[in-house]
Order: C-alpha cells, then sequence, then structure tokens
C-alpha cells in the first residue's frame, strides 16, 4: 500500500527538518526565529505536497529563503540591524567564534545574509542560488561579491585567508 | 573558512519543533483558510461587477411602455433634455417613426460632437441618430418628415475642387434616412468645391424641397438650385430658379408656401400659384416662418418682425396679416385642424425652451400638449396623436465611470487576494 502524502510529508519533516533548521538559524540568527521560519515554511508547502512530494528539497528550500529575506522587509523578525556592534572585551572573544561569525552576518543584508547562506553553507551553485531567491545569477554574484567584501571587514581572519579557501564552492 | 565558520555556527541551530503529524493539519487547514477565503474576494468582486454591469445596462435600457397598439403614435406630455450618452441607432437599430428630432452634444469616451437625438413616436424612447456620412456641423440643417419617418440631411464626403481652408465639414450631397428600416437613399449632385447654404423643406411625407448653391469661397454660393425629390421613385422635378425654398412653410400634405419676395405656393410637380403672403418673423426654433392648412387656403403666421408676438390667420389671397389671435406665442407648428393652430409658447424670460400648446384660432384658448420643448424637427402630420406621459429618457454613466470602477474593483480584489493569500500562509 503506498504512502498517503501526510506520511511522505511527516517522514520528509522528520528526516530534513534539522538540516533546514540549520539554515533557517543562519538565516535568522535566532533559534526561536529559525524554528518559527521553519515551521511557516513547511505549513506553507503543505498545500503543494501532491505536486512536489516527489522531490520537495528544492521547493522547500525556495519557500524557506523567501520568507527569511521577504519577512525582514515586513520587519516581523525581532532582529534589529545596529550602525555599530558592541565593543569588545581588550582580549575579546575569538573574532572567528560563533558569536562573531552570528554578528556579522546580522550586519548584512537579508539577501546577502541568504546568498552567503545558500552559497557557502547549503553549497548551492549560482544558479541555484538565484533560482531559490528568485533573482538573477548576476544579482547573486554581485550580492557574494558585496556580501564577503563586507564578511571581510567585519571577520578579519577571513581577509587573511586565501581566497579560494573562502570561495570553495561550487560555481 | 567561511563554510568552516557557518558549519560551527550552524551546530547551535534548535533542533526541536511541532510534530509533523500537527505541521500537515495546519498546513491543510491554511490552506483550506486561503481558499475560503479566495472565492469569497473573487465572489464579492464578480458580484461588483455585475452590479456594475446591471447598473450600467439599466441607465442605457429605454423603458418601452405597453401600448394600447403598439403602431400608434403619442404626443410625449414632456420632452427632456438627452443625456450626451444615450446609445445610438447603430446599436440599438433603427427607432421607427419619430415625433421630433432634438439636437443635443454626443459624448463618448473621447471629446464631444454635435448630435441629433430622435424621439420616438411610439414609445417615447430617445436615442442619437447615426446618419451615415451625416457632415456633422449642419446636422441641424436635417429635417423630419411630416409622418416623422424620414430624416433628411446633408452628407460629407469628396468633393474635386474642395474650398481651402474652410472650416467644417465639405457637403457632397444629400441623403434620406428611413427611420423605420434604417435605408438611406443618397443624393450627390454635380458640384465642384461642394455644397452651399442648403435648406430642405418637405412638402409631404415622401416629397423633399431641396435648395442649395455651389460653394464658391469660403462663405459664398452661386448657382441658386431648387427641386423636389420624390422618394418613391428617386427622380427629381426641378423648380422654377425664382423659388427659393429658404424659409418656406409646408402644409405637410403636398404644398409649400414660399415667403421670400413675390409669395408662391408650391406643388409636388413644381406647379405654383401666386399669393399674398409676407413674413418678416424669423423662425424660432422649431417652427415654422408660415403654417398653411391642408387645403393651402389658409395661412397663420408671426405678425411683426420678432417673436414672440402675436398670431395673425389669413386667407392666402388676402392682403395684410390677418386677424391676430389673442396671446403671444414664439412660433406657428402648423394646423391640427380647420380651427386649431399648433404654436410655441414662451416658458418665461429667462428659459430657452417653450411648450407646444394647441391654439383655437377663433378666440386664443390654448390647451396644452407638450412641455419643455427644445426640438428643432417635429413631424407635423402627428401632432394631433393623442398626449401621454412617456417615460423619461435613460441617463447613461460616461462610459468612463463603469470602466474605472470596473479596473478599479479589479484592481482592489487582485490586491485582496494578494494580501489575503499572503497572510492565510502564515
Amino acid at each position: 500500500m503506498p504512502a498517503s502524502d501526510s506520511d511522505l510529508f511527516e517522514e520528509f519533516v522528520a528526516g530534513r527538518r534539522p538540516a533546514l533548521l540549520r539554515t533557517a538559524f543562519l538565516l535568522t540568527g535566532h533559534a526561536e526565529d529559525a524554528e518559527d521560519l521553519v515551521q511557516t515554511t513547511l505549513i506553507k508547502v503543505v498545500p503543494k505536497w501532491a505536486r512536489i512530494k516527489d522531490n520537495p528539497e528544492a521547493y522547500v528550500r525556495k519557500v524557506l529563503a523567501r520568507e527569511a529575506t521577504t519577512r525582514w522587509r515586513t520587519r516581523r523578525w525581532r532582529e534589529t540591524v545596529v550602525e555599530h556592534l558592541p565593543d569588545r572585551e581588550a582580549t575579546g572573544p575569538d573574532p572567528t567564534s560563533s558569536v562573531a561569525v552570528r554578528d556579522a552576518l546580522l550586519r548584512l543584508p537579508p539577501r546577502q545574509r541568504a546568498v552567503i547562506v545558500l552559497r557557502y553553507y547549503d553549497d548551492l551553485t549560482e544558479r541555484e542560488t538565484a533560482a531559490a531567491l528568485g533573482v538573477s545569477i548576476g544579482t547573486v554574484k554581485s550580492q557574494t561579491s558585496d556580501a564577503l567584501a563586507r564578511l571581510r571587514t567585519l571577520i578579519p581572519d577571513l581577509a587573511a585567508t586565501d581566497g579560494t579557501s573562502v570561495a570553495g564552492f561550487r560555481g | 573558512m567561511l563554510t568552516d565558520l557557518l558549519e560551527e555556527l550552524a551546530r547551535e541551530a534548535p533542533t526541536g519543533g511541532a510534530p509533523p503529524g500537527q505541521l500537515w493539519r495546519r498546513g491543510r487547514r491554511v490552506a483550506r483558510t486561503r481558499r475560503v477565503g479566495t472565492v469569497a474576494i473573487a465572489s464579492i468582486a464578480c458580484l461588483l461587477l455585475v452590479a456594475l454591469g446591471s447598473a450600467t445596462w439599466q441607465q442605457r435600457a429605454v423603458e418601452v411602455p405597453a401600448t394600447d397598439a403598439e403602431t400608434g403614435s403619442f404626443l410625449p406630455s414632456q420632452f427632456h433634455k438627452p443625456s450626451p450618452y444615450l446609445p445610438g441607432t447603430d446599436s440599438i437599430g433603427p427607432m421607427g417613426t419619430l415625433i421630433a428630432m432634438v439636437a443635443a452634444p454626443r459624448k463618448g469616451w473621447f471629446g464631444s460632437t454635435e448630435g441629433l437625438v430622435g424621439v420616438s413616436a411610439q414609445t417615447g424612447a430617445y436615442a442619437f441618430l447615426d446618419l451615415p456620412d451625416a457632415a456633422s456641423g449642419f446636422l441641424r440643417e436635417a429635417a423630419l418628415a411630416p409622418d416623422g419617418r424620414h430624416i433628411a440631411y446633408w452628407t460629407t464626403g469628396h468633393v474635386p475642387n474642395p474650398v481651402p481652408d474652410r472650416e467644417g465639414d465639405t457637403i457632397n450631397g444629400y441623403a434620406v434616412y428611413d427611420t423605420v428600416t434604417g435605408e438611406v437613399v443618397s443624393q450627390k449632385p454635380s458640384t465642384e468645391r461642394g455644397i452651399g447654404h442648403g435648406v430642405f423643406v418637405w412638402f409631404d411625407p415622401t416629397h423633399l424641397g431641396v435648395d442649395f448653391g455651389q460653394m464658391q469661397d469660403c462663405c459664398g454660393s452661386t448657382d441658386h438650385r431648387a427641386m423636389v425629390f420624390d422618394l418613391d421613385s428617386a427622380e427629381q422635378v426641378d423648380l422654377s430658379t425664382d423659388i427659393d425654398l429658404d424659409g418656406a412653410g409646408t402644409n405637410g400634405v403636398g404644398s409649400v408656401i414660399t415667403v421670400n419676395d413675390d409669395a408662391v405656393i408650391v406643388q409636388v410637380d413644381g406647379s405654383t400659384r401666386s399669393v399674398e403672403a409676407r413674413q418678416t418673423a424669423p423662425r424660432i426654433n422649431s417652427s415654422q416662418s408660415v403654417a398653411m392648412t391642408p387645403d393651402s387656403k389658409r395661412v397663420a403666421a408671426i405678425i411683426g418682425d420678432g417673436a414672440p408676438g402675436r398670431i395673425g390667420v389669413k386667407r392666402v389671397n388676402d392682403d395684410g396679416n390677418g386677424d391676430p389671435i389673442p396671446g403671444t406665442f414664439s412660433g406657428v407648428i402648423g394646423w391640427l385642424d380647420d380651427t386649431h393652430l399648433a404654436a410655441l409658447e414662451p416658458r418665461g424670460d429667462n428659459n430657452p425652451t417653450f411648450d407646444l400648446v394647441s391654439v383655437d384660432v377663433r378666440d386664443g384658448s390654448t390647451e396644452m400638449l407638450s412641455r419643455s420643448l427644445d426640438m428643432f424637427g417635429v413631424a407635423i402630420n402627428l401632432l394631433g396623436s393623442p398626449v401621454r406621459d412617456q417615460p423619461s429618457p435613460p441617463h447613461p454613466w460616461s462610459p468612463w465611470i463603469p470602466a474605472v470602477a470596473a479596473a478599479a474593483t479589479v484592481a482592489i480584489a487582485a490586491w485582496a487576494l494578494f494580501v489575503w493569500r499572503r497572510r492565510a500562509s502564515v
């Protein structure tokens, strides 16, 4: 007896939710927002499930990425963009620590952040990233370039490394 | 390096979340809610569009009253100012016999033009008359036949050598429109530069008197010519060059009386008879300079140099103005019977319209026929028809109003759908 749509959905959620939460956490910077984003995304894909159930990954990721960027425009996320990061202690935390990376990501505009996460964490190609965000490949390229430049400023250790190691991803 | 940093940060991601089954049920509920909202918004939009269409259609529709005999003719108890957005005969078809014509501005999507509105003798309906090739600047020169069946009008079109820099249409002939069938009979007299200074006067329902000259320059015409056009045979009978139909009056049953220079009574076959008649008061609105009885023995006219004034009635061979009738009138329309005359009575100093009254020529007593007459063409042979309260003509909106309202409805519905589907998704 073939599995019902709900069974397939539950199976997908059970298997892929941890990965989605990790991506969402990078996109939002907060655990609660990440849970909210993933939950919203999964609820939103249910009406389309019958059509995407054979290969839901790409569609789910697209909804997740677009929710993350469009919600910023409606200012529903709790994040606030500040002009300056808080001063670090003299001995300061490690500039490549998770806190510093998270702060640096939050300093990026949502779309640049999404581009970085999709390209460098989810390991998507430029074309796949463009499709997920609904933008052109050129936009992905320029947003990537701008985001990396900004991150190099915020995370000096990135600038010190070889560019190829920074951009060690598929093109 | 960046990839490593991101992977390290991602390890801090939460791992919990609502049970998958609960997410599925919420997703289904959201989908249902979204569908219901979508259907509701679309339904409301459709209802609004249907209501808008219905209101627009009702505005343009003409209420046709039940008549004792559908072929009967009626004189409306009141005339109305027509809406510039009334439909035309091109869209609603021929109107049937007309009791009157009214000149009125006609508007559409863009701009305004001079128009001619027909008033149905049967139903009292109003509609713009779409006269093929009509010279729009000369629509006020059109003439309604005494029985309301035909309209004579000037046509515009190509002429070999048109007068340069002349404003308005170049007239290349005339046509007769059948108000019942919609058929048009056109006549194109020979002309080099166009026809000018034309006049129509109906001898009877099938004989049209036409008087015109040949344009020479912007404002003058020569080679004056008058003729009788037989509608049944489509033949023309040239009248004597002495005859000037400008200002002539008709009895509607075959005779016309001219009042310029030597007065003559002209028959449809072109024969003439000299009479004693002078008329110096100009025509007012839809009146005639001189109203002649069906037997062509008496005439009635406004006495003096202008209107309003008193009406004089006399035998055609008698000298003078005849016996004045008590009362003040603006014009004479035609004879209703041996003792009653249809005439225009002023409604007030500042009122441009008139009342159509029946005047007893024996004592000047009047009886109201139609109020608010502001027309220039009337079917004089139908003036004896029963007077009836006809429905007011529709007053359609500008086509922009329903179009903009429909576009706004669609736009608002689309926006509401967009907002709703986004909200319902969360």
